[in-house]
């Protein structure tokens, strides 16, 4: 897999939504990028684990 | 005056007002003395509602010196995080995207506690909408312990205030811990109740199906009577439960927990302890052995998951929500905040998806706990409040949670203070129950204040002025 890095965040936010993320959030934005990379890597894999049948919880349904 | 001091409770107010030997005006008089003296320091208050406080205060006088005294909240200062409404007031949420922003109706939570007589005194600073540290615009709310230091957040401007006593109480929202680590790092009680419980109407989303409404007070008896006011059916928030209404019957100022089952996690949320947290939570439990609980020993699967999976649904749903704001107007957010929400956009639908299928697992996984245990302590943090340069310099956008299981699972959470660091800062102790459980959690909570004067412990005001 492709390194997850600023300046690709930066690509996806023009290509999908049409706008630039701003200066002053560069520094932040390569130190999230490297986490982001992690957690959807990690996401990734519990995913393949969870059983076919099980459904998603009801979103807006309060705890009974 | 009667009887009024820093360490004053809404119970022992209200017996005082109910008897007419304490009126609401000089109750609400001592306040408003506090926040004229302090607040400058502590910066608890967006607006300070002085007039409509005086109002209401006199009304509640007039009300109850004419023999219609409506409860435990008649006269009772309260201060509402600024992110739920109140008619007529501007409703800034923290943030420069719409400060000037005035609600016309009130939130359903704002309209109860109305209805129960309570004086709103003001609308509470908070962390940026809910999320991540204040607006520079607004600067830090300080923590009465140490100047230096972290309130928590998000409800920070509640968990001060509560403190340093400019109110009885605050109305928090809490979304992955944002009442009861405030209340932890400031040393007060703090309840998130049940999702469901209490309306969220007329209160700004973070995340729609993690975002909960709740008090700040100094005790578990007012925490119980301010969720009383304010829990029930409401038909304009869709997670509202029809039967969601507190009956403080179910509240019960035990005094033993002997046939209570205490579960204690053995991993995750006692891994990497700060000393002093784990010193004084160890000795919360000791405590509360000693007063004829059962300590059972829970392995919990999956939390590191759930972390994940929490932050996933509430940064798809924040970005949800600001998306436009983003998109026409980003300046209005503070960087830190906007870089955050930023990151909802890379988040795919089905990841999204696929951490709501996690939750349905984590339910299931939860009741088979439940039904062994009445209830399960932690920790509410790792460590204490830690220094704002610090927090500020800390760029890690998933941070350990204690707290978000409670609000991915919906569970009612309670911290209470129970030790200090040698620092001099508050440890916080968490009690989680089962759905509609908040008469326990509170009761259990009850017990343990009773046996313990962690939440009487007051900081040195001398501090807020030098």
């Amino acid at each position: 897999m492709n390194k997850m890095d600023a300046q690709l965040l930066k690509n996806i936010t023009v290509a999908l939504n049409g706008r630039t993320l701003y200066p002053e959030l560069e520094t932040s934005l390569s130190l999230y990028a490297q986490e982001l990379q992690i957690v959807m890597q990690t996401w990734k894999g519990i995913s393949k684990l969870l059983p076919a049948d099980l459904e998603p919880a009801p979103v807006f349904a309060s705890e009974k | 005056m009667i009887g009024i001091n820093q360490f004053f409770t809404i119970a022992e107010s209200a017996a005082l007002i109910a008897d007419k030997q304490l009126s609401p005006s000089e109750l609400l008089d001592y306040f408003l003395h506090r926040i004229e003296k302090f607040e400058s320091r502590l910066n608890t208050f967006i607006t300070v509602m002085v007039d409509a406080a005086r109002q209401h205060a006199k009304q509640a006088e007039t009300e109850i010196m004419a023999g219609n005294y409506k409860g435990p909240l008649h006269g009772i200062p309260i201060s509402l995080k600024d992110i739920i409404a109140y008619a007529d007031y501007p409703m800034t949420n923290g943030s420069r995207i719409d400060p000037e922003f005035v609600p016309t109706t009130h939130a359903t939570v704002t309209q109860k506690l109305i209805d129960a007589g309570a004086v709103i005194v003001g609308k509470a600073h908070l962390h940026e909408f809910a999320f991540r540290g204040p607006h520079p615009y607004y600067g830090w709310t300080r923590n009465p312990w140490n100047m230096d230091r972290v309130p928590g957040g998000s409800s920070s401007g509640s968990g001060s205030a509560v403190q340093a006593a400019f109110v009885l109480g605050s109305i928090g929202t809490d979304t992955g811990g944002s009442i009861r680590n405030p209340a932890s790092f400031c040393g007060v009680t703090g309840l998130k109740p049940t999702y469901g419980r209490v309306s969220r109407n007329g209160v700004s989303p973070l995340s729609w199906s993690l975002d909960h409404v709740g008090p700040l007070t100094r005790t578990c008896e007012d925490a119980a009577i301010l969720l009383q006011a304010i829990a029930g059916y409401d038909p304009k928030d869709e997670s509202s439960y029809q039967q969601s209404q507190f009956d403080l019957q179910s509240f019960n100022k035990l005094e033993s927990l002997q046939g209570k089952k205490l579960g204690v996690p053995s991993n995750y949320f006692y891994d990497n302890l700060a000393p002093d947290v784990e010193f004084a939570v160890s000795e919360a439990l000791k405590e509360m052995e000693r007063m004829g609980a059962e300590i059972i020993p829970i392995e919990l699967e999956g939390m590191e998951e759930l972390r994940i999976a929490h932050r996933i649904i509430l940064n798809s749903e924040a970005y949800a929500f600001h998306q436009q704001n983003l998109e026409e107007k980003p300046e209005g957010y503070g960087p830190g905040l906007r870089l955050a929400f930023e990151m909802g956009q890379y988040y795919s639908a089905a990841s999204y998806v696929q951490a709501q299928r996690l939750r349905t697992l984590m339910r299931d996984r939860f009741k088979e706990i439940f039904a062994k245990v009445d209830v399960l302590v932690t920790p509410t943090n790792p460590t204490v409040a830690k220094l704002i340069q610090e927090h500020e310099n800390d760029n890690v956008l998933f941070s350990t949670s204690f707290t978000a299981l409670a609000n991915f699972l919906g569970l009612p959470a309670l911290s209470i203070p129970c030790g200090f660091s040698g620092e001099g800062m508050p440890v916080g102790l968490q009690i989680m129950g089962r759905p509609f459980a908040e008469g326990e959690v509170l009761s259990i909570g009850h017990c343990y204040q009773a046996q313990s004067d962690w939440h009487k412990r007051l900081p040195n005001e001398e501090i807020w002025i030098a």
